[in-house]
């Protein structure tokens, strides 16, 4: 594990039962945790106590989610992971445009909030930006512009590569498909999602054993694509 | 010149040619005819004139009458002077029957003509009420309402009613841009007449200087309605019979309103029993489907916290697998609940946007990696099948459901097949199981809200799944329908029309493989 233990993680949610259960998750896993109700005391406890990473959950009572992630971002780059229900994908996308790091919909499963906490500490890291990525049997040399797969080389064009790269560098963490479209087409292609159904379909005839399955490019219906994380492939 | 006139000018050539005509028959035969005969032809061409012209042309025919036959056959001949002063008497008749024929057939015409007005008006109130009778919508009533009184008084109709919110407003208007509709006293004037009950308006006691005639539509002690014509260009006359025909009409539309409020409330009770039956039905499959899970997530929890020392590792594995297939279980089944009430709410949108069928397939999928590991998954995608427009999480959620039949209603270690194909029109989806298959009268009926089979090992689920992949297929503009599948099991197919999608273009060139 990468994570640094010890690692301070504020949880903000209103519900009791999701706060214990965090608790209990997150002391077993090593980390500090912290607990905010409501929305306000959240933000309060993000100033006061400068968390390493603030788990949000997105239905809070007081405030809107996405008005917490503003304040937060106002004077703090603490990696944000939010939690909320399948029917607000809006919200999701509005929020991790504004800034916030991942999401996860509930119900989800513990393994899955560790291995987002984990990639969302890593980014924070300093100093470890290698120019090879490696992800199962995917291997990324960024200096050599050079994709292999289980030692086979992948022939990518410029536009896969850009695609692929973004994701690379990102390992384990969503990415909307605005982030994705801004990014690898440009600004004025922000809304054409039909340019990244159609590169990422080709990507993963590229690189995925099978395409109608996919281990390595997964879709986050509503939300975008996420790259596996090394610890996501078993 | 119009026909009536070309009728006049042939009726006065026929009179003056019956004049000729007898002229020179009496005088032609000589003595054949004595002197009254000749007079009683002469009463001919007067009667004809009587007949078919108006009183004057009748009077002068009657004149020339009398002139021609003093003149040419009564002594003494070609003068005007009379020597015996009986003829006086035959002139005077001649007169009175010119005249009296006249006034009679001008009454008789007269009276046609009221009589083909009413029957028009007749007509155009049954065309009205055969067309009120088809109305479901009170929008739609009061637009017929305003047309048909437009049509048959001859003038601008309007109509006002409560609104849903229950406040005064103009309804409907034969011409939006009309005086009635666009003046603001106007409306005023037809407020008054729905507090008041009473009509106003020119010819009433009440605000006579209004443009338009405003009556209320009122049933028993409720005021329905107020229709108003515009009546600002009318005689005293034509006002009188606007008034009348107005309130001719008032009358039909209060009872064909009073017909439709008391339909739709009828209707309202049905809608109101029919949702009734389904949320009773509602809640006896789901609290049934949400029960089913807690019994085996509560049984397996408490079996581990009270003594977690009698299990093995691997029975603590089971269990603790029990709780999350559980747990997964209701996810789907509220899923579904949460999909059925988005469809059936009035505000359903659909988020479409450009997906990849392959996609779609993956995510769903995805949702069973337990269950899909004791099964052989066979998916087969067309290469090069075009994006479709759809709402990407919506059609995940219908493959979800009829995999998670696949899976219930087939044993372990049998496979399931998924296709994607495409025509010129349409995209395929396809899943296949290895189950006991549908029964073909039962083929139709499985998409209907809570109907489930009758199998041998009975299957828990909420009969919601496959209608609600009905309602978001349909919802795409696609079909979806169960077959036998070859070699045993259903098949269903899935078809989604495709808006074409040059998908090549989206490739630069120097991209192209």
């Amino acid at each position: 594990m990468t994570a640094r233990s010890g690692a301070k993680i504020l949880v903000i949610d209103d519900e009791l039962e999701i706060r214990r259960l965090l608790r209990v998750a997150l002391d077993a896993h090593d980390f500090v945790a912290l607990e905010a109700a409501t929305g306000r005391e959240g933000v309060e406890k993000a100033a006061v106590e400068t968390p390493d990473l603030v788990i949000l959950d997105m239905g809070l009572p007081d405030v809107d989610g996405l008005e917490v992630i503003k304040s937060i971002r106002e004077w703090s780059r603490v990696p944000i992971i939010i939690l909320s229900v399948r029917e607000q994908e809006d919200q999701k996308v509005g929020a991790l445009d504004a800034g916030a790091s991942d999401y996860l919909t509930k119900p989800f499963g513990m393994g899955e909030l560790m291995a987002r906490i984990r990639v969302a500490l890593r980014a924070l890291a300093p100093g470890q930006d290698t120019p090879i990525i490696d992800i199962g049997d995917l291997e990324m040399d960024l200096t050599k512009r050079r994709t292999t797969m289980g030692g086979q080389e992948v022939r990518l064009t410029p536009t896969e590569y850009e695609l692929m790269k973004y994701l690379a560098t990102n390992a384990g963490k969503v990415l909307t498909r605005r982030q994705l479209l801004e990014q690898v087409w440009g600004p004025d292609f922000t809304s054409d999602v039909q340019y990244l159904r159609v590169y990422i379909g080709q990507l993963r005839k590229k690189i995925e054993p099978d395409p109608s399955r996919p281990q390595y490019i997964i879709t986050e219906p509503g939300v975008g694509y996420r790259l596996s994380a090394p610890g996501d492939l078993s | 010149m119009t026909v009536e006139q070309r009728r006049m000018v042939i009726d006065c050539l026929v009179t003056l040619a019956l004049l000729v005509v007898v002229t020179i028959i009496c005088k032609a035969t000589g003595k054949f005819f004595n002197v009254t005969d000749v007079a009683m032809l002469y009463l001919l061409p007067i009667i004809y004139a009587g007949a078919r012209t108006n009183i004057w042309v009748s009077v002068t025919t009657a004149i020339a009458g009398v002139l021609l036959f003093d003149l040419l056959f009564v002594p003494p001949l070609y003068t005007f002077t009379v020597s015996d002063a009986h003829y006086v008497v035959t002139f005077a008749i001649f007169l009175l029957v010119g005249i009296t024929t006249s006034v009679i057939s001008h009454r008789l015409k007269n009276k046609t003509k009221e009589t083909e007005a009413a029957l028009g008006q007749t007509s155009a109130m049954y065309d009205l009420s055969t067309d009120l009778t088809a109305v479901s919508h009170v929008d739609e009533f009061s637009r017929i309402i305003v047309s048909g009184v437009a049509g048959a008084v001859g003038s601008d109709a309007v109509l006002y009613q409560p609104d849903r919110k229950n406040r005064f407003a103009l309804m409907a208007a034969s011409d939006p841009q009309g005086r009635l509709a666009t003046d603001k006293n106007e409306g005023g004037v037809a407020t008054w007449v729905f507090e008041n009950g009473r009509e106003a308006g020119p010819g009433t006691d009440t605000l006579p200087g209004a443009k338009g005639i405003y009556v209320p539509l009122v049933l028993e002690d409720e005021i329905l309605g107020v229709l108003g014509i515009d009546v600002s260009e009318e005689t005293d006359d034509g006002l009188l019979k606007k008034k009348a025909l107005l309130l001719a009409f008032a009358g039909l539309a209060t009872l064909a309103l009073n017909k439709l409020l008391l339909t739709m409330a009828a209707q309202h009770v049905l809608n109101l029993e029919e949702s009734e039956r389904l949320r009773t039905a509602l809640f006896n499959s789901v609290s049934h489907e949400l029960r089913t899970p807690l019994a085996s997530m509560m049984g397996a929890a408490t079996s581990l916290q009270d003594s977690e020392e009698l299990y093995s590792p691997e029975q603590r594995a089971d269990l603790l697998k029990t709780i999350e297939e559980g747990a997964s279980r209701m996810n789907r089944v509220v899923q579904n609940l949460l999909d059925m009430t988005r469809l059936e709410s009035g505000t359903f949108k659909l988020n479409e946007d450009w997906c990849d069928v392959q996609d779609i397939i993956g995510v769903a999928v995805a949702d069973f990696p337990e269950e899909l590991r004791s099964r052989r998954l066979d998916i087969d995608v067309q290469q090069n099948l075009p994006l479709i427009k759809a709402d990407f999480e919506l059609l995940v959620q219908v493959l979800v459901n009829i995999l998670d039949n696949a899976i219930k209603y087939s044993n372990e270690g049998t496979d399931i097949q998924i296709t994607a194909s495409c025509d010129e029109t349409a995209v395929l989806l396809g899943v296949g199981d290895r189950g006991p298959g549908i029964l073909r009268q039962d083929r139709e009926r499985v998409f209907d809200k809570f109907y489930r089979l009758r199998t041998a090992h009975p299957v828990s689920g909420t009969g919601l799944g496959l209608s609600i992949c009905m309602a978001i297929v349909e919802a795409h503009g696609g079909s979806i329908s169960v077959d036998d599948r070859p070699g045993g099991g259903s098949m269903f197919t899935i078809s989604l029309p495709v808006e074409r999608l040059d998908t090549a273009g989206l490739i630069s060139e120097s991209e192209m493989p």
